[in-house]
């Protein structure tokens, strides 16, 4: 995909807004746009070393039981490979669990992939870095 | 000690010291349709069983402080009430001998897979 490789900075653009709107609705809870942004055979590996699907994901969001207080999103690298965008870089989130609130600092790998006209995400991996108490609020 | 209906979902017990890991597979589990109950280690969770009822099926970690998984698992076999409930190891360690399991896994774990053996441990579908 020469046309691709030929306009990577419009192109990682693109895919930065597309990492941050995904972001926000995870944040927000937004199934309606993760299940646009992801795709329908997307595979996340997540902290807690359990590889998982859209489908179990957006059950467990629409039922409150993954909630993000915040997440913070910071893109470190970005490298095109044909019609694929490989994203890494690192993130704060801020987990709501029925015992707790979990601050967890990770680095994290996207892969987003054009699927006919459309960039979706495909592939997900989440590494632990540092995990903390949140601050109580002021 | 409280019995069972039979109209009652699956009961699991998640066994993992790990704060993360215990309440994502808790999570996933009850999205499911299980009744599950968790302990951060197998002292925890003897003690839990000693007043609950029984469980159709035990998850969990063997590296724990206090009481580890194999430790957890000479106790258990040791009481009638709890010998039969099969136990499903879930654990970073890559040494798989000398583990006293129904199924090993070894982290990362996928979900899809490991749900298909709960439901296979529990008798059926969940009551989701």
């Amino acid at each position: 995909m020469s046309a691709i490789r030929g306009d990577d900075a419009q192109l990682h653009k693109t895919i930065e807004i597309l990492e941050q709107r995904e972001s926000k609705a995870l944040r927000d809870a937004d199934v309606l746009a993760l299940q646009t942004l992801w795709a329908d055979d997307l595979i996340v590996n997540s902290t807690a070393n359990l590889i998982a699907g859209k489908q179990i994901l957006l059950e467990m969001i629409q039922k409150g039981r993954l909630r993000l207080r915040a997440h913070e999103r910071r893109p470190v690298r970005i490298v095109t490979i044909d019609n694929i965008v490989v994203v890494t870089g690192n993130e704060v989130s801020q987990l709501i669990s029925e015992t707790a609130e979990l601050k967890l600092f990770t680095s994290y790998m996207n892969v987003w992939m054009k699927r006919k006209k459309n960039w979706q995400l495909v592939a997900r991996h989440v590494g632990l870095i540092q995990r903390a108490q949140p601050e109580p609020p002021q | 000690m409280p019995r069972r209906k039979k109209t009652e979902e699956p009961r699991i017990l998640v066994i993992d010291d790990d704060d993360g890991v215990r309440e994502a597979m808790v999570s996933i589990l009850q999205v499911m349709g299980y009744f599950v109950a968790s302990a951060i280690n197998g002292k925890e969770a003897l003690d839990y069983l000693r007043d609950a009822a029984t469980p159709d099926l035990i998850i969990s970690d063997l590296a724990m402080p206090v009481m580890d998984g194999r430790q957890f698992r000479r106790e258990q076999v040791k009481d009638p009430r709890l010998a039969k409930v099969p136990v499903i190891v879930v654990s970073a360690l890559s040494d798989q001998t000398d583990i006293d399991a129904n199924e090993i896994f070894i982290k990362p774990v996928d979900v899809d897979i490991l749900l298909a053996a709960v439901a296979r441990y529990c008798r059926g579908e969940p009551m989701k």
